[in-house]
């Protein structure tokens, strides 16, 4: 019994829908035979079934921040892939949260093949040694794009058919040249960069880029690898998928 | 069922006092199937301690320890690769030195001894590298170096290309009576490698079986991360 | 009308509280009590440890390291090393804005796991002065005791302290920038802060936190300036 301020009494003993209401004081000690059926069991708890997969689904996806940070945000997942003229029109965005510019260039890749020297001093090549079972590509990209475009930051790989990813720039060699410094602007003529703290995109004087232009950059493979296609990314996870071989 | 309840409702009324008797009394009658239910929740329980002894070390408090611990990928020294993850891990050397050099960098001696594992990295599916070396000595004590930690003591490792070999040196700074019984663990996430496999290598037999008191003494150690195949 | 409405409220709740057994008014008493202490850090006795005096060349015990102050002085270059034969030059660090207050001192590592940088560059501190940068590169003035160290090193190769291994005794020494607007004393309260293991309660991560002064005291700052 519970008392209320008021000071009446209320009833409170358990009463169980589903059970037959008991005498208060079994005469006999025969106990009540309630088996609940099973149609019984699913109905009362129907609403805790239907919950269930709710429930499952929600405590997995609480674990999923793994999957959020490592492939939804920063996997390379999302291919943009060739028409039938072989040219990726490019379509993404670079957003910091304080800076927003489209990239939509449109590449396509001129060559893929085996180098065995890189860019020196004055326009001279310059042999390099590479690490043992090191391997040395050249690719040269052609690009389409607005000369106010942003196009600094990108990366460059070669993928083969199993998914293993060589990136440029790996610096995995000693030469007395050097790689270019990015992959998809010419060396001298970059474009506009846009720095944090600059109110707006800055191009240096005579570096202007052209609206179209072939760009080289080298890969440092393992020998015998078999590139297939050539991967372009600026901001993850979004990348153009170029074929080594244009269709 | 509920007569038993009764009848001990009765009794322990008598001796509590009705009040309580009665409140017992009024307490919900459990019933078949809230056994049910409960075998439920201990079968479950009893499920997730076993799934939690399966995971790859004793509980403790540390980040990838409990039931986030590594797996564990045991390789010994100048033997052969001990596939991670990520890539291959070899040991290549270990020795023992009083002080160790770096490019461009004023040498640093010790007291102590700087213990220089000396292993090769050959990442497989993209690009990655060693980052953390983990000592753990017979006396329950853990020293660690990571890449970042730029001190008397460190990883150095560069960042090869996949199927491409870096030849890599951990350098730990420890005391001599942490020699013995000593093992290393090496990992690719410095911050967090939960679920994520290590390599791991006792240095028993590789620092002894000579006095642990004259090890690496009045020695140097180059250190230097280099692509295999380069200068 | 009001008022009488007041006073069968009160006379209700007197009535209501009063019909309570003591059972009943015991555990309604220790919950008050334990909510409303809980609010201030629970009826545990707190450890006001006092702290100790400081004396150059003694050690202190400040867990997890044992610390031993050698020297105070104040400086405009330090540590630079020239050039030796296969031994490369280490460049001095040069205050361009003021002075350095380097503290040097004998840190040991008392406990079984690696301490970080974090531990160790607050395992001393300054006090009682003021126009500190709070650290390289910024420009506001704070005083000592908020005052981070520009650098902390491993002496005398001038590696950072980045890392101490236990067991292992190491020389080091703390920089303080102090600003050339403010005037050098002729000593320092310098301060050895012990740090306390437990869970951050964000990341549920062990580690040592919450620095607290162990042992302080005054020590004579001499000016030491490189030739």
């Amino acid at each position: 019994m519970i008392e209320e301020p008021g000071g009446h009494r209320v009833p409170t003993e358990p009463t169980v829908p589903t059970e037959p209401a008991e005498p208060a004081e079994p005469a006999e000690p025969t106990e009540p035979t309630v088996t609940p059926t099973r149609t019984g069991w699913w109905r009362r708890n129907r609403l805790g079934l239907v919950l269930l997969p709710v429930a499952i689904v929600a405590a997995l996806a609480g674990n999923a921040q793994r999957l959020q940070t490592l492939w939804w945000e920063e996997g390379l997942r999302s291919p943009q892939r060739p028409d039938a003229s072989g040219v990726v029109r490019f379509v993404d965005e670079y957003d910091d949260g304080h800076h927003r510019w489209p990239i939509t260039p449109a590449l396509s890749v001129v060559s893929v093949e085996p180098a065995d020297t890189l860019p020196g001093y004055q326009g001279r090549r310059e042999p390099l040694t590479l690490p043992t079972d090191g391997m040395l590509w050249k690719v040269t990209l052609h690009v389409e794009a607005d000369p106010s475009l942003i196009l600094t930051g990108c990366t460059l790989a070669l993928v083969d058919a199993e998914g293993t990813r060589w990136q440029s720039g790996s610096r995995a060699f000693t030469s007395e040249g050097s790689e270019p410094p990015s992959p998809c602007t010419p060396a001298d003529r970059p474009g506009p960069s846009w720095l944090p703290g600059q109110e707006s995109p800055v191009t240096d004087e005579g570096e202007e880029r052209p609206a179209t232009y072939d760009v080289d950059s080298y890969v440092v493979t393992v020998a015998g690898a078999r590139p297939d296609e050539v991967w372009v990314w600026w901001d993850r996870p979004t990348f153009a998928a170029l074929p080594v071989s244009p269709r | 069922m509920n007569a038993t309840r009764q009848r001990l409702g009765a009794r322990l009324g008598a001796r509590l006092g009705t009040r309580v008797g009665a409140r017992l009394q009024a307490l919900p009658q459990p019933r078949r199937s809230a056994f049910g239910v409960g075998a439920l929740v201990v079968a479950g329980l009893s499920l997730t301690q076993a799934l939690g002894s399966l995971l790859p070390s004793t509980a403790t408090t540390e980040f990838g320890e409990g039931s986030q611990r590594n797996f564990v990928r045991a390789v010994s020294p100048g033997g052969g690769a001990v596939p991670l993850r990520t890539g291959d891990l070899a040991i290549t050397g270990v020795e023992g030195a009083t002080t160790v050099t770096r490019p461009y960098t004023y040498p640093a001696s010790t007291d102590a001894v700087f213990l220089v594992v000396r292993f090769a990295w050959t990442p497989r599916a993209e690009t990655s590298t060693i980052v953390k070396a983990t000592l753990f000595d017979g006396r329950g004590r853990r020293f660690t170096v990571t890449s970042l930690s730029a001190g008397r003591d460190g990883v150095t490792c560069l960042r090869p290309p996949p199927g491409i070999t870096a030849d890599c040196v951990a350098v730990v700074e420890v005391p001599r009576d942490a020699l013995a019984g000593s093992r290393i663990q090496l990992s690719t996430n410095a911050i967090d490698d939960a679920l994520d496999d290590v390599a791991e290598a006792d240095l028993t037999d590789a620092v002894g079986p000579g006095s642990l008191s004259d090890y690496g003494r009045g020695r140097t150690a180059p250190v230097e991360a280099t692509y295999r195949g380069l200068e | 009308m009001v008022r009488q409405a007041g006073v069968s409220r009160v006379a209700r709740v007197r009535r209501w509280v009063l019909s309570r057994s003591w059972f009943e008014l015991t555990t309604a008493t220790v919950l008050v009590v334990l909510l409303v202490s809980g609010l201030f850090g629970g009826l545990r006795e707190v450890d006001t440890d006092p702290v100790v005096a400081l004396q150059a060349g003694q050690a202190v015990s400040a867990q997890p390291l044992q610390v031993r102050v050698t020297d105070a002085y104040t400086t405009t270059s330090f540590g630079g090393i020239e050039k030796k034969g296969d031994t490369p030059q280490v460049y001095p660090d040069t205050s361009k804005r003021g002075r350095f207050i380097i503290v040097e001192a004998e840190v040991e590592n008392t406990s079984d796991a690696t301490v970080g940088y974090d531990v160790l560059s607050r395992a001393v501190s300054l006090a009682d002065a003021s126009g500190f940068f709070p650290r390289a590169g910024g420009d506001a003035l704070v005083p000592a005791d908020e005052a981070r160290p520009y650098a902390v090193y491993t002496m005398p190769e001038k590696a950072v302290f980045g890392v101490a291994q236990p067991g292992l005794t190491y020389r080091v020494a703390y920089l303080f920038e102090q600003s050339s607007t403010t005037a050098p004393g002729a000593r320092v309260t310098t301060v050895v802060n012990r740090h306390t293991w437990r869970e951050d309660s964000l990341d549920f991560h062990f580690d040592w936190k919450d620095p607290e002064p162990q042992a302080s005291g005054s020590l004579p700052l001499p000016a030491r300036n490189a030739p």
